[in-house]
Order: structure tokens, then sequence, then C-alpha cells
């Protein structure tokens, strides 16, 4: 069953209007066999954006994400980044394009177990060019990992891997972040930390597509796109820290909208 | 693109990375491919050393070159004469060695030595050295003496001749060819399973003294431990040299020897073969339980922007490498074992052939290689399904 968008785009929402967008996603559709896991999907995303994906299980948000990423293919539409249109790149271009332009974070952290924390963070830098472990030890230190780094992923905290994941992500500079879901796997404390990574990393002017179901981490990110079967449900922008808890009402915050879309009748339903 | 080159040092970390990543299957693995080494080394090093231990077994079936008198001159006597170990001499570049007897034969009565009773028989003199017939190397002549009753003599009989006349070894004989006889002491009975059983030998001096024919000899036996072509090559090259001889190469032997050598040959490759496919089942079973074990592992490094060459150039190097080393250890053992099997089966130890180590090590890592294919399926992971948990 397909619903329809309830909120379609707005240049307006953009936070700078002026500089061109970074990606441009264009009417996205991917079907698996007769399943239609985005219905038509489009956005944009300016440099320096910490976009919060959300949507329940299913809407496509992790779909999205792995087709802007490189990891799959549209079915249709088209998903510009950087003035390069991915989805007409071949394997080989592919392989470039997530070495050169993209840093993962996933919630399973998916950390080679055979090697330590310094040669998982390496193995980005062999794959992308030339590998160089004075770069790769000052990023598992930028995480808090200087003291971590010949430790097998096995005898690493949760959030410990995650922040080694991180360093991988970051470490060939990526101009996009893509995050599955980063804290999904971590208790209260590491969820901090690796929150805390990913501002800083805005704040040094790092663009962040990051999917999550909870809305306390969403409101570190300074626009929520929101999918339902597919389809984009949610487009808007906020500084969601400098958001109330409660409404001026006393009625409880929603959880799908914010700053433009948050209006009395939001919270006076 | 990034260089090969500039990043060998990680390149060579991650696949020592890999090597340990797990201690116990590396060793299941490194076993079965130095068992199929050790096996396929040990057949190859037999495979090749069979034609040099055939060509040394057939040598015990005797001559495969005969030197006779010319067809036209057998109805006139019969014989021709000594001929000097000169002539049997190989080239200097040839690699063939060469054994030759000479042989008068003759029809003589003999008679045990409490009897007078004489029967005919063939009495053959002998004067050589060929493969097989050791005994008949070490017969002593008396110089002439024994025929005018001297009894220094030895002389061997066949199996048969000894059965017919209950006749042992110790006991002395007397030979008689006319009005001319010689005694001799019977130096050992010698079963030879052919019609040499029914004859008795002498030395050649003594069966020339005897026969009244000296320097006469009935033919010469030549052995040319080598190839059909060798032993054609031999004999040409020996007709040359006696024109006024027949020289005829005895090619059933040859023949017999080419057909058992390529029998052999093939049922060894055959078995190598088979170890080596047995090899490869066994690697590619490990390898497949590898390959489910590092499918999120490649997913992840193509997320990371890892090309599935790149990534399968890492197992596959890790692949040879263990194939590497069973070879270098499964060869060595195999060459051991080897010398071992050709003891059993040739009754010599076979020679260890340093061909065979280089040869048997390379097959052993395509075989490593060939059983990585469980591993090289791996390129066609995708990513994002191995993320969905979909693979």
């Amino acid at each position: 069953m397909t619903t329809q968008p309830l909120v379609t785009p707005s240049a307006s929402l953009q936070p700078a209007p002026q500089a061109p967008p970074q990606v441009v996603l264009e009417n996205l559709v991917k079907e698996y066999g007769s399943l239609r896991a985005l219905g038509g999907v489009s956005f944009k995303i300016q440099p320096g954006e910490w976009i919060a994906l959300m949507g329940p299980s299913g809407s496509g948000k992790t779909t999205l994400i792995n087709i802007l990423g490189g990891l799959d293919t549209a079915t249709s539409g088209s998903v510009v980044v950087n003035g390069q249109d991915i989805t007409r790149l071949s394997e080989s271009e592919l392989v470039r394009y997530r070495a050169e332009k993209i840093g993962f974070v996933f919630q399973q952290f998916h950390l080679v177990p055979y090697l330590t924390a310094l040669e998982n963070v390496m193995l980005a830098q062999y794959f992308h060019s030339v590998t160089d472990e004075s770069q790769a030890i000052e990023a598992l230190k930028r995480v808090g990992l200087g003291d971590r780094l010949e430790h097998l992923p096995g005898k690493l905290s949760g959030g410990e891997q995650q922040r080694v994941a991180i360093a991988r992500a970051l470490i060939n500079q990526p101009k996009l972040i893509l995050a599955d879901e980063p804290t999904g796997n971590l208790d209260e404390a590491n969820e901090d930390i690796v929150i805390k990574i990913f501002r800083d990393l805005h704040n040094a002017g790092h663009t962040i597509l990051m999917v999550t179901h909870d809305v306390d981490i969403a409101r570190n990110a300074g626009r929520r796109v929101e999918l339902t079967h597919g389809h984009l449900t949610l487009d808007t922008t906020c500084n969601f820290l400098e958001q109330p808890k409660l409404c001026p009402h006393g009625k409880p915050f929603p959880s799908s909208g914010c700053c433009s879309t948050l209006d009395a009748k939001a919270c006076n339903p | 693109m990034p260089s090969p080159y500039t990043n060998r040092p990680m390149f060579r970390r991650l696949v020592r990375r890999l090597l340990f990543a797990n201690r116990g299957r590396l060793f299941v693995i490194l076993l079965a491919l130095s068992a199929g080494a050790a096996v396929s080394a040990a057949l190859l090093n037999l495979q090749t050393d069979a034609k040099r231990r055939l060509t040394s077994e057939f040598r015990s079936f005797g001559a495969n070159i005969l030197v006779l008198p010319k067809s036209s001159d057998l109805g006139q006597g019969g014989t021709l004469p000594q001929l000097p170990a000169s002539i049997f001499a190989p080239s200097p570049d040839s690699t063939v060695s060469v054994h030759h007897a000479s042989l008068l034969y003759a029809i003589a009565s003999i008679a045990p030595k409490s009897s007078n009773d004489f029967s005919q028989l063939v009495v053959v003199g002998y004067s050589g050295v060929l493969p097989g017939r050791a005994p008949l190397d070490s017969l002593k002549a008396d110089g002439g003496q024994a025929v005018h009753g001297g009894d220094v003599s030895q002389c061997i009989a066949g199996q048969q001749v000894a059965a017919k006349f209950q006749l042992r070894a110790g006991e002395t004989v007397t030979i008689r060819d006319g009005d001319r006889s010689l005694r001799c002491s019977l130096a050992e009975i010698w079963k030879s399973g052919s019609t040499e059983d029914g004859q008795i030998f002498l030395s050649l001096a003594d069966a020339q003294n005897l026969t009244n024919a000296p320097n006469q000899i009935s033919l010469v036996q030549v052995n040319v431990a080598g190839t059909s072509l060798q032993i054609e090559q031999f004999a040409s090259q020996l007709q040359q040299k006696l024109p006024d001889a027949e020289v005829r190469p005895l090619r059933q032997f040859s023949e017999a020897q080419a057909k058992i050598y390529s029998r052999i040959s093939g049922l060894l490759t055959a078995a190598t073969v088979l170890i080596l496919t047995l090899t490869t089942l066994c690697v590619m079973a490990a390898m497949t339980n590898i390959a489910a074990e590092r499918r999120n592992d490649v997913g992840m490094m193509k997320a990371i922007g890892g090309s599935a060459r790149r990534v399968l150039n890492l197992f596959l190097t890790e692949a040879a490498l263990v194939g590497l080393a069973g070879g270098l250890i499964g060869s060595a053992v195999g060459i051991a074992l080897s010398i071992a099997l050709g003891k059993a089966v040739f009754g010599v130890a076979a020679a260890p052939r340093l061909i065979v180590y280089p040869i048997s090590v390379a097959l052993t890592v395509i075989v490593a290689i060939l059983g990585a294919y469980p591993l090289r399926r791996l390129a066609s992971v995708r990513p994002a399904t191995i993320f969905r948990g979909e693979a």
C-alpha cells in the first residue's frame, strides 16, 4: 500500500539557498520485484547540513541511504551528488565514488574482526589511496581511542567499536557521511559520546544524513526528513536543540514536526 | 586509482591477518594440501623414476640385441670369432650403459660322478656380464687343464638338468664331446625360468677347449639400458662395426618395455590427478565455510570502496600462500615417501628427482587457488544485500 506524500520538498526550507545543493534526489524509485520501497522521493541536501532521516520500519530509509551511498541502484529517478548523477555510474565508478565521497557508519559497526582498530581504519585508506598509519592513529585519537589502537574489535565495547567505525568513515575526508542508526546498538553513555562526535563533525562543516528512530537524537540535526511507505511525508528544518520539550500550551512536543511545521494546530489537535 | 606498489606493506599486513584469522582452520587446510602434495609428489617421483626403473627391471630379462653369424654362414659351422670388449663400448656422447656376454653353444654328453651313463644336453660356454645372470658372471675356468683331467673347473646346471640327473651343488660331473672330456664342480643349481634351465653352463674358455673351437663363439648377447630408440641406434652402430656379423635387436622386448612404461605412467598420472582433485574438493569444502564467514567482511570492504578485484586479490593471495606452504612441506614428505614406495614396488628405492619438487609445489598452489573458488564467488556480493541480512 502506498500513500501520497504529505509534504513536498520546498526550496525555502533549505538553510543556504544561495549555495548549490550537494545532493539532489529527483523522483527516486526503488522496487524489489512487486514491492516498491521508494515511491518517487525528491529532496535536496545543502553542503554542511545534518539531516535526520526518520520514519517507521520498512519506510525506505535504509534503501534511500544505500542508493545515496552507491551500495544499491535505483529503479528510476536520479541522484546527483556534487554534480554527478550516480545512477549513471558504472560498477567501478561506484567503487571510486564510495571510496572518495562517502563515509559510512552502520548500526552493526561492520568492523573486520581479525583486524585491529588501527588496521580497520587503515583498510579504508588502503581502498582509497595510500595508507598513512600516523593519520589513522590521529583519527582514532580524535574519537578518544588513542589507547585502543592494537585492540581487535572483539576486545572493544560497542561504543568503542562505533567510534572506530566513525574514524574509518572519516579517514578519507568524505564529502557526505551516511549513518544508518549509528547509536542503535549503544547504551546511553556511548550514545552521548557518538552523538557528540557527530555534532563536532557537523560543526566542522561535514554533511551528515543520519537514519534514526530516536527523536532525541534527531533533535541534534538541523533538518528532519521523514519517510512513510517509501514516500516523503515530512521535510522540515529547525534547530532541535533549541526546541522546547513542551509546546506553548503544555502539550507534548509532536514527534512529527518542528519549527516551520510546528504550529498551533500541531500543538492543539 | 591507488597504486598497488605504494600499498604493498598494507597488502602484506592484511594477508598476514587473513592467514592467522583462524589458526585451526588454517591448520586443516594446510594439512589437506600437504597430504595432497605428499601423495602427488610421491607418485610424480615414481613416475619420473619409472622409466629408469623399468629399464633397469627389464635389464634382468637379459639381452635386447643379439650378434650372430651371418645367416649364410650358419650352415658352415655357425660360429664367429670372439669379439673384443671395446666393440661394445657406447660412444662417449651416449648416455646408455651396455653389457654383453659371449656364448658358445654345443651338444655334449654328461654323466654324474658316480655314473658312466652319459646323456646328451646343451652345454653353454659363457663369458661376460649380463644383468640378471649373476650366477654366470663368476664362472671359473681351469685354463684348459680340466680337459686333460684337472678338476678345478666350475659349472652351473640349470634346474631341469639338476632334477634329471639328481645333481646337487658341490657334486662333480663329467662332460664329454667326442674324445674330449671335462670334469667340473657344480657351483650352483640355477633356476632361470626359461630354456636355460635345461642347459649346463661352463666358462667360455672351458667350452672352447671342450669343443675344440678356440676363439670361437656362437653369439653375443648385448643389453643396452635405454629407450627403444637408443637400442635401435646402438644396434645400427654395432652393425656398421661388424659387417661380417648379423646384429639383431630384439624388438619385442623394447616394445614390451614401452607398453608397460606407458601403462604404469598412465596409472600414476591418473592417481596423481585423482589425488589432486580430492585435495581440491577438501580445500573447497573448507573454503566454503570461510566464504560464508567472510560475506559480511566483503560487503563492508566493498561498501568502503574496495573493488571486487582488490578484495579477491587478498583472499587469493592468502590461498596461494597456504598452497605454497602446503606444497613445500608436503612435496618434501612425498619425495621421501616415494623412496620407500619405490623400494616396495620395485625392490629398489626411487631416486629423488629434483624437478618433481617445484612441479609438485606449483601443482599444490594451483590446487589451493582452485579450491578457493568459493571465495571468488564473494566477488558478486552486494553490500546492500548483506546489510539487509538477505544473504
